[in-house]
């Protein structure tokens, strides 16, 4: 997990006793106008934001949330450049941090996962309003896609019973479904072609193969892992702002009418509401 | 440097447009690039300091912040590390005196920066990350004047595409 920072003033700790007083990032921090070097591919006039030195831009970046990173990320080539650049990746670290979000899966990078958080449209179909992510695919996709472009256990596990073979089902993630009115495992046809394909390819040399086959029941198993954390977050998100919402109301409803909705039954709020109209007009 | 003497003692600060300010060292110290210069040149009190990075009515703007949050503690050191959970909060009257037009708020941001008043440069990154919050890219291109610069070709790739980008 571990990766090398790209900056980093601070002293090792543990090496706190001799360090001199004042020579931590607070110094390096007043050394500004280097770096104002950004270029547009047109000469376009720019805006203050982006004649801004990087550090300011990435401070003010690791303040937004991941659907504005992303957003950003599509203004413009100069923008992108930078916020799609691996040097960025504390950018999208910071932003994470902030909102509780779980760590970045090891498959994905950072851009992908907040677009699978936050992003919107079918992947196959490509229609802007769906939003249904099915995290254990690593795709976001339409009900009538999603059914084109998974298959059940059962349907694979005939496949490979015609062709003499056994399926293994621990070689690629999946998501649980209801399909035709029941529950079922199914997987991303894709993905079941693409290893079906390559162990036919290693049939020949075992020993590759039960490499390839270790390596695909890890990555497996490591994805279906971290779909845990992540549909947690976006419950728990659900959930402070369906709170919020209903704070807001509740507060709303106590100016205008004076009444508490929690103590409210539906009854008493249309009676206030009535009478409330009536002491207006 | 005994901190009771420091309590009374002036600070002169001299702007871009050589325009004198006068301030309590109490204030000036928000300031840490001020604070290193103030212990660099020690108790010779009548050098005033050039700032030819800041313009008066900048400076003006920062000093009234620093004045307002003279009595702030020392922000503890972690603060300034990058793996730290960042609040988004604005307190109520760093919110209103921020309301300054764009101009003035980067010219805020960019004094901060220089003169390392790291709670300040916060709140004005903040209010910049605030503008950008929730809205599309089109909204974003308008509000900073931002040329969209992407082919069709590539505008219609960027939608599907989220992968990190090769590092030259």
């Amino acid at each position: 997990m571990s990766r090398p920072k790209v900056v980093d003033h601070r002293p090792p700790t543990g090496a706190s006793g001799s360090t001199i007083l004042g020579n931590s990032s607070s110094r390096k921090r007043a050394k500004t106008d280097s770096a104002m070097t950004r270029r547009s591919r047109k000469n376009g006039k720019l805006g203050l934001l982006l004649q801004m030195p990087i550090e300011i831009f990435t401070e003010v970046a690791c303040y937004m949330e991941l659907s504005d990173l992303l957003s950003l990320a599509r203004t413009s080539l100069g923008l992108r450049q930078i916020l799609m650049s691996k040097s960025s990746r504390r950018i999208w670290e910071a932003v994470r941090l902030t909102h509780g979000i779980p760590e970045c899966p090891m498959d994905l990078s950072e851009p992908q996962y907040a677009d699978l958080l936050f992003g919107k449209g079918c992947k196959f179909c490509l229609d802007a309003r769906v939003k249904k992510t099915y995290f254990a695919l690593r795709i976001r996709a339409c009900k009538t896609c999603f059914e084109e472009q998974t298959l059940e256990q059962k349907q694979i596990d005939k496949e490979f019973m015609d062709a003499k073979r056994v399926f293994d089902p621990t070689m690629i993630p999946w998501v649980e479904a209801i399909y035709r009115n029941h529950l079922s495992k199914r997987f991303l046809a894709s993905q079941v072609q693409k290893v079906m394909r390559k162990t036919e390819e290693l049939s020949e040399n075992p020993i590759e193969l039960q490499g390839y086959i270790t390596e695909r029941q890890n990555f497996t198993r490591d994805v279906l892992k971290s779909v845990g954390p992540i549909e947690k977050w976006i419950r728990n998100a659900y959930w402070d702002k369906a709170h919020k919402n209903y704070q807001i109301m509740e507060e709303r409803h106590l100016r205008d009418y004076g009444i508490s909705v929690s103590m409210a039954t539906t009854s008493t709020i249309a009676l206030t509401r009535k009478t409330g109209n009536g002491n207006n007009s | 440097m005994s901190t009771t003497e420091d309590k009374t003692r002036k600070v002169k600060l001299v702007t871009s447009d050589n325009e004198e300010f006068e301030v309590d060292w109490e204030v000036a110290t928000r300031s840490v690039l001020i604070k290193h210069m103030l212990e660099d040149i020690g108790e010779s009190e009548e050098q005033a300091i050039p700032l030819p990075n800041v313009t008066a009515n900048v400076l003006k703007k920062v000093l009234e912040w620093c004045e307002h949050h003279r009595k702030d503690p020392e922000p503890a050191p972690e603060s300034s590390d990058d793996n730290r959970k960042r609040t988004l909060e604005i307190g109520d009257w760093d919110a209103k005196f921020i309301q300054v037009d764009q101009e003035m708020l980067f010219e805020i941001i960019l004094a901060a920066n220089y003169l390392d008043i790291k709670a300040l440069l916060d709140v004005g990154c903040k209010t910049v990350a605030n503008m950008i919050k929730g809205k599309q890219p089109e909204e974003i291109r308008k509000m900073f004047n931002i040329v969209n610069d992407f082919t069709p070709e590539e505008e219609a790739q960027i939608k599907k595409e989220n992968e990190w980008a090769e590092d030259r």
